[in-house]
């Protein structure tokens, strides 16, 4: 049993003028205990309404949430105190301090005020705690909803694109800090439409297109799900390479990258001595030979190419 | 519940609004009262004896009968005898010439200065659910306790208690500053000043905390400061200045004419409208304020936020 689990969620918004948004389109969801869980999607794919369906802060049109085995909305109440989140941006007060919004939500959960210190230093903002939130970066308002959400001590935490609008620095910050909290045995389930941020962070995901689920599971797997990708061969003599290799029974094509020409072979790492060998026979010296490994956001585009969402 | 409680009063108490229109009340009630004091000059012997003299006189006017009212109807007015009748209605202070600061009048002024004083329960009571839909701190609150319900009345709860006590901290300073006057440059006429005064400020609390709750409610519907305080400005302004002008036997339902007859203590009828009590007046109040709190809560429970 997942911590979340999430089974034909189904949301529509009415618009003001009539008519009807689809956010969700039953999605189906189950995310396991412990770890970094990737919610992976375009901007518009439903990943915020899924989050606020999950929080309590939007009825589903149908479908069931559950969170810590708890129904949602329903029981909702009873795991909350076991949730951290932060939904789109931390919305904190920006008149107040940063240790003033904390210690109004320590209030709620009973926290003290050396938790609210602790997490402060958490997120390395014990310096700035005095200063009104209006005045922090973007990343510290990140960091200080984090701070915020890890009052709780969080079984789940829950994040909403945490790296939006964050600078190269403030990216590896909050990554690192993600990276942490799943390491202590919490499940962070974060959500991004920035791929190969994910990547890095996350060890299962799920890709999220138009309201629906289109592929889940661990990272390496999803990823093989982008195809077996053979070898990359660049040779200064394209032509005659490509000849070669087909002649020794290796699929082959022709592509471009970066670098100019290559050869795209259908075979296994292990293959890479024959492949060598065969082109050094007809006086062809290889410049390069790698794995052809794919990225999410390639594997992303290619699973969301029905959708219409694709490249 | 408890924890709740604790974490929106100190929400509240650690707004700069708060802060900011109780100095602003202060200094505003500090400079008027230093200008009245200076204004105000003690009575001297001769004011004094010439204010007797014309209470004596009209007092004796009184209990002769000259002022025309049937026996019968001393009864119907809550008076026993004509006596009774003469001595609450011919006072000592009446008569008092000299311009000035007068125990006898802070009642009177307290009275006059509750409309201001409801207005800022309306402002803080709109502000003290708005600011959060604004700042978008209520999605937040509610990933703590996603129970509305709970929310919602504890909020009505915090927004009662501030409004409460900022209207009470606000009518001791001037009764306080008003006290000082007199005692330096007015005129101490009444033996019974800081009863009716407690009477009055306390039925100024009451009022300005169900204008608070009124602005509140109207805040938690348009989820905005300023849709609160215009929904209930624009109900008082356009909707009871229509309403009474197009059916004035009307006026008896309206929130002004009920808020007036139970600050003032009098209650209401005239017109041939249909006379109210000064509790009369509060139980409509508290009904109308009950209606917009339970129209409000039943929006925040259902509606989505996003």
């Amino acid at each position: 049993m997942g911590v979340i689990e999430v089974e034909g969620l189904r949301k529509e918004y009415r618009r003001l003028r009539g008519g009807r948004t689809l956010a969700v389109d039953g999605l189906d969801l189950e995310v396991p205990e412990g770890g970094v869980f990737g919610f992976l999607g375009p901007n518009g794919a439903g990943k915020t309404t899924t989050i606020r369906c999950l929080l309590g802060l939007v009825r589903p049109s149908a479908g069931r949430v559950r969170l810590l085995g708890a129904e949602v909305p329903r029981g909702l109440a009873s795991v909350i105190g076991r949730v951290g989140s932060i939904v789109e941006q931390p919305a904190l007060f920006p008149r107040f301090s940063g240790r003033r919004n904390l210690e109004i939500l320590a209030r709620l959960s009973g926290a003290s005020g050396g938790d609210v210190t602790r997490a402060l230093e958490r997120v390395s903002l014990a310096d700035r705690a005095k200063d009104p939130v209006k005045t922090y970066s973007l990343g510290m308002k990140q960091r200080l909803g984090i701070a915020a959400a890890l009052l709780k001590d969080p079984a789940i935490l829950v994040l909403d694109e945490p790296a939006n609008g964050l600078d190269p620095a403030g990216i590896v910050e909050v990554r690192e800090l993600i990276r942490s909290l799943g390491a202590e045995g919490r499940t962070v389930f974060v959500s991004s439409h920035i791929l190969t941020e994910v990547q890095q962070t996350a060890d299962r995901v799920a890709i999220l297109a138009r309201g629906r689920s289109v592929k889940s599971g661990p990272v390496a797997e999803v990823l093989a799900a982008g195809g077996a990708r053979g070898l990359v061969v660049r040779v200064a003599d394209h032509v005659a390479a490509q000849r070669a290799l087909a002649d020794a029974g290796l699929p082959v094509q022709l592509a471009e990258d970066v670098g100019g020409h290559v050869l795209k072979v259908e075979a296994t790492p292990e293959d890479g001595e024959r492949i060598t060998r065969i082109l050094a026979e007809r006086g062809l010296y290889l410049s390069e030979l790698r794995a052809d490994t794919v990225d999410l956001e390639t594997v992303f585009l290619e699973l969301t190419k029905d959708e219409g969402l694709g490249a | 519940m408890i924890r709740l409680f604790r974490s929106e009063l100190l929400r509240a108490t650690s707004r700069r609004l708060l802060r900011f229109l109780l100095i602003a009340a202060l200094a505003g009630t500090a400079v008027a009262m230093v200008i009245a004091t200076v204004n105000s000059r003690q009575p001297t012997a001769e004011d004094a004896q010439r204010a007797e003299r014309m209470y004596q006189r009209e007092l004796q006017r009184c209990l002769d009968g000259d002022y025309g009212i049937p026996p019968g109807q001393l009864e119907d007015m809550g008076y026993p005898d004509l006596e009774a009748f003469c001595d609450d209605n011919v006072r000592p202070e009446f008569f008092t010439s000299v311009q000035g600061l007068r125990l006898s009048g802070l009642s009177e002024v307290l009275q006059g200065t509750a409309p201001i004083l409801v207005m800022l329960a309306i402002v803080l009571g709109a502000s003290l659910v708005g600011a959060d839909w604004s700042a978008g701190s209520m999605a937040t609150l509610l990933t703590w306790e996603p129970r509305r319900v709970r929310v919602f009345l504890v909020r009505a709860l915090v927004v009662s208690l501030v409004v409460l006590l900022a209207v009470l901290l606000l009518e001791a300073a001037f009764v306080g500053m008003w006290r000082l006057g007199v005692a330096l440059r007015g005129t101490a006429d009444s033996t019974t000043w800081f009863s009716d005064a407690v009477d009055v400020v306390v039925r100024t609390g009451v009022v300005a905390v169900i204008f608070g709750l009124f602005a509140y409610a109207g805040a938690a519907l348009t989820r905005s400061t300023a849709g609160g305080v215009f929904i209930l400005l624009g109900e008082l302004v356009l909707i009871e200045g229509v309403l009474r002008g197009l059916r004035p036997s009307i006026e008896r339902w309206t929130l002004i004419a009920n808020a007036t007859a139970y600050v003032s203590d009098q209650g209401y009828g005239g017109d041939g409208t249909a006379p109210t009590t000064p509790t009369a007046a509060l139980v409509t109040l508290v009904v109308y304020a009950g209606l917009a709190l339970l129209v409000a809560l039943a929006f925040t429970q259902r509606r989505d936020v996003t």
